[in-house]
């Protein structure tokens, strides 16, 4: 525990230590090779227990740790045990990247294996590279070699989790069509020996981000070796707000901050992002949606930032006028058009709730002249 | 399956479970081939229940079985076991009460457990009977708004919802971690119940039917005449039994406890027997067969009558009837996946077989991971998500989805035998021409003029022969009469009709009879769906209009479905086109006498307009007309509410658009006479303008004509009150050469076009006087006289005739 309290953010495999032990230990299903759960229990790791597993380590309840469909998380998990890569694509903020995490920590027992694609992304770092002082003392030895994650990954039978893969350039991509569908990676240099195939287990995650979409389009030919999952925004409001609460108090937690979340703050925060997002309101108001991205992981980060100035610098409480002014900071940062949709949001829609419920809605609204 | 109904708590219910032994011996021991009466409980549109069903009647052995269906439809038993009928069919009920006309469908398919029942006894010789209620007695039982009382467009007599929408049911789905009630009764009746005996059928299904009837409240029950039903099949079951020993009772499962358990004397009972049955002759009634279509027997589709996705378990049925077990989801699910693929395939060329390999796997995988014996239509939708869809879920990459609902809805229309009675569609025709005396026992046309603003009658009658021709019928055209969709002859006051029967008249109105049972109702579906399939807001609001001219009820839905449209819809004249349509309709309403209000979706249409008006400056020249003509229309309406700011805003675009300054002349003089018209631009600075055009450069120049066919346009009246445009044109009109005159000449004449004949001449009359020359003189030249017309049409004719026999002879 306290190797965990030095990071800032523990990687899931540790952040949910017990958890997986507690699923590993009353895991009766069929694995399939190299897995370190079987589907059901991955599954349950993902979409939480309704009863507390009894394990070595004492009794707990399995945390429900995404929000939304269901169905996806089950498609997803048959998709990984077969030949196919999985794909997650949507918009930003959407928890595709913690999904993916969720995903292999729990079948292979690692979330950290993984490439970040960048516009600078090269063959190299996918496939491998060479230690060259070790290559030029040795020559092309297996020692020699500097494994990618994509090389980890098959040599070890795990999952590979390659981010933001719109953003590497096309024919860097495609360097992986060979992998998945052959599932053998040559490494000419090592000569005869130089062939690694895969291990049972192996298989890419890989998220795309829509906003992307057409900066680096995908070839067909890698996007057959896919099955595409498209994750959604939460759809509903109640939902929205019960994740930036359960996601504000992991990051709190994380970083020593004692404060309690002020749940009619983030519901205030949850309907705005929502209702921006879906371009209608509660009360039934037609809204100009904002060209911003209004991802939950938005509102969770506004939610976060506001909590923090009241722990550092105020006493404790959520002050509306942060939140709004820390709300704007996060809208307008792509685009200055966005910002008089946001001031005609609060000039009707947050003023007739505020007319209509009073209390903190009235804050929020008095609240709008930190919109600049 | 019952460990889980019974593990589930009363608090995560909110009712109060029977006790499980007690509700489980009582339920388990009606589980007895050798009874005298034996109850078979089952779920619409199951083909589970149809196959155990038939194990039923084969161990069993009844010599009588009693259906769940109104009685009056008695008398369709034999064209419904005709060894031509093509499923899917429909029941049509009607009943004509002192509220109108009531109307119900019943629809069947092959795997609907009432057909099996009713196929199965005449193959083996068994009477067979429906024993409900009558239609009219059930509705007499009903409280207004409840059952097959409900305000919706299509009501259906099995209706299952207490078996699919309980808070009960919906804490078992959620505790099984499934999507819907659907998904829930796939995996637990129609996969896992197949491969077990039919006793271990009965028994799961009666606890579940048990318990959704302790979950249900009696109230409920009495307001929507379940009760008063089920004491009517019981007396009928009664009757029954002097008679027969074996009796099979085939009711929906929800009716089973209260069949076997509840008794007319107990005192409880008061009230639930239909005290004394409404009188009712031949003529308020009607029970007709209707083909059906497999599309309205989806209950996806709205019409709640049963279960989703109708071709796929159409296709479990046959494989069921062909002495496949559970055996058969694994090949429906991988049919379904070829053709999905094969579909895609030939439209856009992106699903392979690798695909089809995944997904299959993924179907099986899935299954497993949900427990499922084998994949479901459920796993089967998943697969199809996961493996076929490339890339982003989104309106382009949705193909394989979309024909993934065709493949498990299925296109498929009933067929009734030749000597099965017509639709009630083919009956309300023609009682409705018996109504407005229109005769159609002969192929003469006739016609008919009707005066639609004074005679109530007479607008029925309009309405309906409009109904006619939407319905693709060639049976009326109209000759003369206002025409809303164009607003031409808006003044005339009497529309007149040509009508005349042809033969292929019943086809249509066979081919249409799936969608209502009366010319009313059929188009209002059509409407309906059509407004759902809308393209844009045009179209949509055509639509709107069409039902108006048909007397429908233009209902809240269409108008919030058309602001949808709208709110999506960012072309300028899609939405202008919309804009005429709500702006004549809510004109009409008043004269039609209709209260609808359409002033939010007004609002919302001349807001969207105006946001896109600027980016029309730059219109090409085959817009231009369009573009006028929306443009009028905006400032009528802006001029007719003042107090909304409507006006100004208007205003403020256009002075915005003058600045534009790429804008189309034609468009430009528009704008000038808008702003001149309503005072905020002086007729001298027109003038200037003008001159700007007539003075030009080259290309300015020639479109002078288009700049004045837009001013003229939109203020007619700057010619007479300004002495200096006319002197202007004159000058200009003299100035230029005769090439450059040639090619303004057809925009001139389309800008003069905007003046009455009368109004030309007192134009002319003006320019005369300034040359100083007669008006007689210039007014008088163009008179043709009427030898010399008529010498010049048979000039025409015999150049024509010519010209044709040359031609022929070549």
């Amino acid at each position: 525990m306290s190797d965990q309290n030095k990071m800032m953010r523990p990687p899931v495999e540790l952040a949910y230590a017990e958890e997986l032990k507690a699923l590993a230990e009353n895991d009766r299903g069929k694995k399939p090779i190299g897995w370190k759960l079987s589907p059901k229990a991955v599954r349950t790791f993902i979409l939480g227990s309704r009863e507390p597993v009894r394990y070595s380590g004492g009794e707990l309840t399995i945390k429900k740790k995404y929000f939304g469909n269901d169905a996806l998380i089950e498609r997803s998990i048959v998709t990984l045990a077969g030949n196919r890569g999985l794909m997650l694509v949507g918009e930003p903020g959407t928890a595709k990247s913690m999904l993916s995490e969720l995903l292999s920590a729990a079948i292979s027992g690692v979330s950290t294996n993984t490439i970040q694609g960048t516009a600078g992304t090269t063959e190299d770092m996918i496939k491998y590279s060479w230690n060259y002082a070790m290559l030029l003392d040795r020559g092309p030895v297996r020692e020699a070699l500097v494994p990618s994650p994509l090389y980890v990954g098959m040599e070890k039978g795990i999952i590979t989790r390659f981010e933001e893969i719109t953003r590497t350039p096309a024919q860097i991509q495609d360097s992986l069509i060979s992998v998945l569908s052959d599932k053998v990676l040559n490494v000419p240099e090592l000569g005869d020996g130089g062939l690694l195939f895969a291990a049972q287990g192996f298989n890419v995650i890989g998220t795309a981000n829509t906003r992307d979409k057409g900066v680096n389009e995908m070839s067909s030919a890698l996007k057959r070796r896919f099955n595409f999952e498209t994750v959604n925004p939460v759809r509903e409001a109640a939902l929205e707000k019960q994740i930036i609460i359960q996601e504000v108090e992991k990051l709190a937690k994380e970083n020593s901050i004692e404060l309690e979340v002020d749940e009619k703050a983030a519901e205030v925060l949850a309907s705005t992002y929502h209702e921006l997002r879906e371009g209608i309101s509660s009360m039934g108001h037609r809204i100009d949606k904002p060209n911003a991205v209004m991802s939950t992981a938005e509102a969770v980060s506004v939610y976060y930032q506001t909590m923090m100035s009241a722990y550092y610098y105020g006493d404790g409480s959520i002050k509306m006028n942060d939140l709004v002014s820390n709300f704007m900071g996060a809208v307008v940062k792509e685009n200055s058009d966005d910002l008089p949709k946001v001031r005609s949001y609060f000039q009707s829609v947050i003023k007739d709730k505020s007319n209509r419920d009073g209390g903190i809605w009235t804050e929020y609204y008095e609240a709008r002249k930190n919109l600049g | 399956m019952q460990k889980e109904v019974l593990g589930l708590k009363d608090s995560e219910q909110h009712i109060t479970l029977p006790d499980e032994e007690i509700l489980k011996a009582g339920l388990h021991g009606l589980v007895d081939f050798s009874r005298p009466v034996f109850y078979f409980p089952f779920r619409h549109h199951s083909p589970v229940c149809s196959y155990f069903l038939k194990k039923t009647i084969e161990n069993y052995k009844p010599d009588c079985i009693l259906i769940e269906g109104p009685e009056d439809a008695n008398e369709l038993k034999e064209i419904l076991v005709n060894e031509k009928l093509v499923t899917p069919i429909a029941i049509y009920y009607s009943f004509k009460d002192k509220d109108g006309v009531n109307r119900c469908y019943y629809p069947f398919l092959d795997y609907s457990p009432e057909l099996v029942a009713l196929r199965e006894a005449t193959r083996l010789g068994i009477e067979a009977s429906f024993f409900d209620l009558g239609y009219a007695g059930i509705l007499h039982a009903t409280k207004e708004g409840k059952g097959l009382r409900k305000e919706q467009e299509k009501v259906n007599y099995n209706d299952d919802s207490y078996l699919s929408e309980s808070s009960f049911m919906r804490g078992l789905v959620e505790k099984a971690g499934l999507r819907n009630f659907d998904e829930f009764w796939e995996k637990y009746f129609e996969i896992e119940c197949l491969s077990g005996s039919a006793e271990d059928f009965l028994k799961t299904m009666l606890l579940y039917c048990g318990l959704c009837r302790a979950a249900a409240g009696v109230s409920e029950l009495a307001d929507d005449g379940c009760l008063a039903r089920e004491s009517h099949m019981r007396e009928n079951i009664r009757k029954a039994s002097e008679k027969h020993k074996k009796i099979l009772v085939v009711t929906g499962g929800f009716h089973t406890p209260g069949l076997a358990f509840e008794d007319d004397n107990n005192p409880e009972a008061d009230g639930r027997k239909t005290e004394k049955k409404p009188g009712s002759s031949v003529e308020d009634k009607g029970v007709y067969v209707m083909s059906y279509s497999m599309e309205a027997a989806d209950a996806l589709n709205g019409y709640a009558s049963g279960m989703p996705y109708p071709a796929f378990y159409q296709s479990i049925w046959e494989r069921l009837e062909k002495g496949e077990n559970t055996e058969a989801y694994e090949s429906v699910v991988l049919d379904c996946l070829v053709r999905v693929g094969k579909n895609v395939r030939a439209k856009d060329g992106t699903t392979s077989t690798a695909d089809e390999i995944a997904a299959l796997n993924m179907a099986g995988n899935l299954a497993s991971l949900r427990g499922k014996e084998v994949p479901g239509a459920y796993e089967l939708s998943d697969s199809v998500l996961s493996s076929f869809v490339k890339g982003e879920m989104s309106l382009a990459s949705s193909l394989p989805i979309t024909e993934l609902k065709k493949v498990l809805t299925g296109k498929k229309i009933g067929r009734l035998p030749d000597d099965a009675k017509l639709p009630p569609l083919v009956h309300d025709f023609e009682e409705k021409c018996r109504l407005y005396r229109l005769d159609i026992h002969s192929t003469v046309k006739k016609e008919v003029t009707l005066q639609i603003f004074a005679n109530e009658k007479h607008r029925r009658e309009s309405a309906f022969f409009h109904s006619m021709q939407f319905l693709g019928s060639e049976f009326a055209i109209r000759k003369r009469g206002p025409n809303l969709h164009t607003g031409v002859d808006r003044n005339l006051i009497r529309e007149t009709w040509e009508y005349k029967w042809n033969t292929a008249l019943n086809g249509i109105l066979i081919e249409n009879s799936v969608y209502g049972g009366t010319i009313e109702e059929a188009c209002a579906s059509i409407v309906k769906k059509k407004t759902k399939e809308a393209k844009d807001s045009a179209e949509a609001g055509e639509l709107l209009l069409s039902a108006f001219e048909m007397g429908l009820e233009i209902s809240e839905d269409m108008i919030k479905r058309l602001q949808e449209i709208v709110q999506a819809d960012s072309d300028f004249f899609s939405l202008t086109g919309a804009f005429s349509s709500v702006n004549m309709l809510d004109r009409l309403s008043s004269l039609y006498r209709s209260e609808i209000s359409f002033s939010e979706l007004k609002d919302t249409l001349y807001g969207k307009i105006l946001s896109l008006l600027p980016g029309m400056a730059e219109l090409r020249d085959e817009d231009l007309d369009r573009t006028l003509s929306a443009l009028r229309e905006l400032y009528y309406e802006a001029g007719k509410a003042d107090d909304t700011g409507r006006r100004e805003n208007l205003l403020e675009v256009l002075k915005i658009m003058l600045s534009d300054e790429k804008i189309h002349p034609g468009l430009l003089g528009a704008i000038q006479g808008i702003l001149y018209f309503s005072g905020e631009l002086g007729g001298n600075e027109v003038c200037i303008s003008a001159k700007g055009f007539m003075n030009g450069t080259s290309e300015k120049m020639l479109s002078t004509a288009s700049y004045l066919r837009g001013l003229f346009y939109t203020a007619r009246d700057l010619i007479f009150s300004s002495e200096e445009l006319i002197d202007m044109m004159d000058d200009f009109l003299g100035e230029v050469e005769t090439e450059a005159f040639l090619r303004l000449l057809p925009q001139l004449r389309l800008a003069f076009g905007s003046y009455t004949p009368r109004e030309t001449d007192r134009i002319a009359e003006k320019v005369a006087k300034k040359h100083g020359v007669k008006t007689e003189s210039i007014l008088s030249k163009n008179m043709v006289s009427a030898e010399g017309f008529e010498y010049g049409r048979q000039l025409d004719a015999r150049i024509c005739e010519l010209l044709k026999n040359r031609n022929h002879s070549e």
